[in-house]
């Protein structure tokens, strides 16, 4: 491998340890093994220690819940600044800004991926781009990526929406991914691929338009751009250091249908809001997450997004960072676009999706053994920046599938296993009370919680102003946070990872779209 | 606006990293009990743990107010004491004796102990036979009136003519359920081996195995003449019989599930209840398996399971010719000649 680009290896676009065989499959099994088996390891330590070692057991649980305030205190650190700086590029005059900058030559193809969405939920999305100030008439190609698998309902919907807004943008193509392709697992990855490749067979060559002078975005399709997302975009890129080994990363907020969802799924979508705010303080950690984007020449080189796995979305990320020996990085550009929240015609039913898209999202961890796989064969990559790489990735998936339970359901263990003679102990009096007090203090973030999701939420429908409470229970919903952080994190996380521990791979889960006929428009403003 | 700058966040980082080298040892020791004592060296210190059912209690250790307890929050744990030594806790309330304790107090060890607070004024309640006259029939020359019983009497009064004791005690492999009535069986009152001890008609004995814990086994053996043992009861597999004049306590559960009651440096298998004058009868206090209630000659008391230090000992009713009975595991009535009593606590 030693001279041999990598994207041309036959390990490239390896999902999972089934894909090869002898010892490069037992390796990478063995990879695909070990998540689960720290994070399960960590668990039936800490019971293991709580029964037979139970002092042990409570000076780790103290030194635990030490380390979760501070990491609360260094999370809400990030947080708050980020905020401020979403805040100050809402408000930014992102034309202005670009004013000294050539970019006509420069084309935004955003490619909305559909399943079986409602024509309002793909309407909303194209009418948002038309809306966004940006030359779109002349440098936006907008592609409808329906599946064949949808049946003709999707392209029916995507020929309605073309006819009505075709002439907002440059070009509306419309794809239509054929089903079952060898090689390919049904999902957002194989249909994105598909029609990124249809974009430049029927649009980019035939217009001459170089690979270079192309942004795509890949968006989910219920995105909604804010006004000046692509000036920003536009930004970023063309101020880059270095853009076709960049991609760029926007915060997504679960906005759009957040009035009409249930308080946990409000919960959850904001605290994976918040999650990626942090993130985009702390660029060497963040890979690319839902709606991004990153030049076509760089996804042409590569093949585009990977079409055998689940999380297409972060795998782009690994697959251009092997590609480019280490050298491709996420620019944040602390921009948001906004997105649904989970919300079904049931409670149970959001609770459920809300559990199934967390556990898709956990499924990332199946970049674990494809990142560490993959450094063990890339010999031109660091191995300081090898290491740090797979700390990161390794800890964060680690932590979010373990921490909470570790906080919330083992910190009193050692007093229920510990036995008589630990019971008696000063150590087993205050080991509850100091859990509770630093677990008190963590839950202070939560205020700061409470104020940034206030600030990020669209104006209250009309059709709901009588309804004062809601906004108390706006800021009410937080008290929530231990339980969602287990339920809807830490549980999701086991299971994602307890299947890859033991081969069972999942396949991609489309999220419901729904939302509630309040009549009003989606777009959001800031507070 | 730049994103965060790699200084700011380092030197966070700096100052986290630090504050949990130096704060994490802090509280783990902190937690063990360690303090700081002259000179910045670290001390061991021991704790004790009050539990209560009482609120707006007053809590004291060596004359020193420690706190009042609240509603939900009933339970006082006190720590920092200086160990290897005897501490003395006090709780007060108005209305309710005030109950005491010397306690000995072991380093990175919490002593427990449970207050025993009756009510100075106990209200009893007097049980009448009857519940007055109704007119039973109507003449224009007599007017007949007959008693109405109280059935509360009666049931009372049944209850103290009978001379059956029953007890049971649950264990992990075992389940021990003994009925007799001490008039015909004086002390012979339990064998689980010795059948020709065993009058069939009187005692059901079921169990899984033959296992019965050494000392049920053993009591006969050990105590030589049983005749004068009777009154064996079991709470909560705290075990429990009459002796010459004194109650003796052991505990029938798991070593490992002993009570504090039966440990200081060392754990004892026995406690013995006795007072200056001898115990006649005994029964546990309702909701406590370490409170006793006795009855001597002219007294009934309330008396803790509890040697390590003077136990405390409240009265609950005083009288002649006595005799008690707690029904339902729950009531006490007190019988005073032929008048019954309920205590009312």
């Amino acid at each position: 491998m030693e001279n041999e680009d990598y994207s041309k290896s036959p390990y490239f676009h390896v999902a999972h340890a089934r894909d090869l065989k002898g010892k490069d499959k037992f390796i990478f099994r063995l990879l695909e093994i070990f998540p689960g088996l720290l994070s399960w390891g960590t668990i039936l330590a800490i019971i293991f220690l709580s029964a037979y070692k139970p002092i042990w057991a409570a000076y780790f649980i103290i030194a635990f819940d030490l380390y979760w305030l501070l990491k609360t205190a260094h999370l809400s650190f990030h947080h708050r600044y980020n905020w401020k700086r979403l805040k100050h590029n809402i408000a930014l005059d992102w034309k202005d800004m670009t004013k000294a900058l050539k970019y006509e030559h420069l084309y935004h193809m955003v490619i909305l991926p559909y399943y079986d969405e409602g024509q309002s939920v793909v309407e909303e999305s194209v009418k948002s781009l038309s809306q966004t100030q940006y030359d779109t008439k002349k440098n936006m190609i907008v592609i409808l990526a329906t599946e064949a698998r949808a049946g003709k309902e999707a392209e029916e919907i995507a020929k309605r929406v073309k006819e009505k807004y075709k002439n907002s943008f440059k070009e509306i193509l419309i794809t239509v991914h054929p089903a079952d392709l060898p090689g390919e697992m049904a999902g957002k990855g194989s249909n994105i691929a598909w029609a990124a490749e249809r974009s430049r067979v029927e649009v980019l060559d035939p217009n001459n338009i170089d690979y270079k002078n192309v942004l795509v975005s890949a968006f989910d399709v219920d995105t909604i751009a804010w006004p000046q997302y692509f000036l920003c975009l536009t930004w970023h890129f063309l101020t880059a250091e270095d853009p076709y080994n960049s991609s760029f990363q926007p915060v997504p907020i679960y906005s759009n249908n957040i009035w009409d969802a249930p308080s946990f799924s409000r919960v959850a979508a904001m605290t994976s809001t918040f999650w990626q705010m942090i993130q985009q303080e702390r660029p060497e950690k963040l890979t690319t997450f839902s709606s991004h984007a990153v030049s076509f020449q760089a996804l042409y080189e590569i093949g585009y997004w990977q079409k055998n796995m689940v999380s297409e979305d972060s795998r782009i990320f690994w697959n251009l960072f092997l590609a480019k020996n280490g050298n491709h990085k996420v620019i944040p550009i602390s921009y948001p676009v906004s997105m649904d929240a989970n919300l079904d015609t049931t409670t149970f039913k959001t609770a459920r999706n809300v559990y199934k898209q967390h556990r898709r999202w956990m499924w990332g961890v199946e970049n674990i053994p494809y990142i560490l796989f993959g450094f063990i064969k890339n010999k031109k990559i660091s191995l300081v920046k090898k290491i740090r790489y797979s700390l990161v990735q390794i800890e964060g998936f680690w932590s979010l599938a373990t921490n909470p339970i570790v906080i919330l359901l083992l910190g009193w263990l050692p007093l229920v296993l510990g036995g008589s003679a630990f019971r008696e102990t000063v150590l087993s009096y205050n080991l509850p009370l100091i859990t509770r007090n630093l677990m008190t203090l963590a839950m202070a973030g939560l205020i700061l919680s409470a104020i940034i999701a206030a600030s990020l939420v669209p104006p209250m429908p009309e059709n709901m102003k009588k309804r004062k409470r809601k906004w108390f229970i706006m800021f009410l919903q937080w008290i929530l946070v231990p339980f969602t952080i287990v339920i809807f994190g830490a549980i999701p996380g086991l299971e994602a990872q307890t299947r890859l521990m033991f081969g069972k791979y999942m396949g991609f889960w489309v999220t419901p779209k729904h939302r509630e006929e309040s009549g009003e428009d989606l777009k959001t403003e800031i507070q | 606006m730049q994103p965060l700058s790699r200084t700011k966040r380092i030197s966070m980082l700096v100052v986290l990293v630090t504050l949990f080298l130096i704060g994490a040892p802090g509280l783990v020791l902190y937690s063990t009990g360690y303090r700081f004592g002259d000179a910045f060296s670290l001390v061991k210190t021991g704790g004790i743990f009050i539990h209560s059912s009482l609120s707006g209690t007053e809590v004291f250790i060596d004359d020193e107010f420690i706190e009042n307890n609240g509603v939900i929050l009933r339970n006082t744990l006190i720590q920092d004491l200086k160990p290897n030594i005897v501490h003395k806790v006090f709780v007060a309330k108005k209305g309710y004796h005030t109950w005491v304790k010397e306690l000995f107090v072991f380093p990175n060890l919490v002593t427990e102990a449970s207050i025993l607070m009756l009510p100075t004024e106990i209200e009893t309640r007097k049980i009448n036979p009857s519940l007055g006259t109704i007119a039973s029939s109507i003449s224009t020359t007599t007017a007949n009136a007959s008693i109405l019983e109280n059935p509360e009497y009666k049931i009372v009064e049944e209850e103290f003519a009978s001379t059956v004791q029953q007890f049971e005690i649950e264990l992990s492999t075992t389940t021990l359920n003994a009925k007799y009535d001490v008039d015909d069986l004086p002390g012979r009152f339990i064998s689980a081996t010795t059948s020709s001890l065993v009058r069939p008609k009187e005692i059901t004995i079921k169990y899984a195995t033959t296992t019965f814990p050494e000392f049920i086994l053993d009591l006969e053996t050990e105590v030589g003449d049983i005749t004068e043992k009777i009154e064996l009861k079991e709470k909560q597999k705290m075990l429990t019989w009459l002796e010459g004049g004194d109650v003796h306590v052991r505990w029938a559960g798991e070593e490992e599930t002993i009570p504090f009651i039966f440990c200081v440096d060392e754990c004892v298998s026995e406690i013995v209840v006795s007072l200056d004058t001898n115990i006649e009868k005994y029964d546990f206090l309702p909701g406590r398996n370490d409170v006793l209630i006795v009855q001597t000659l002219n007294d009934i008391f309330a008396i803790e399971i509890d040697n390590r230090s003077e136990p405390n000992i409240q009265p609950i009713f005083q009288g002649n010719d006595l005799d008690f009975k707690v029904l339902n595991n729950n009531d006490i009535f007190v019988k005073e000649g032929d008048v019954f009593y309920e205590i009312l606590l």
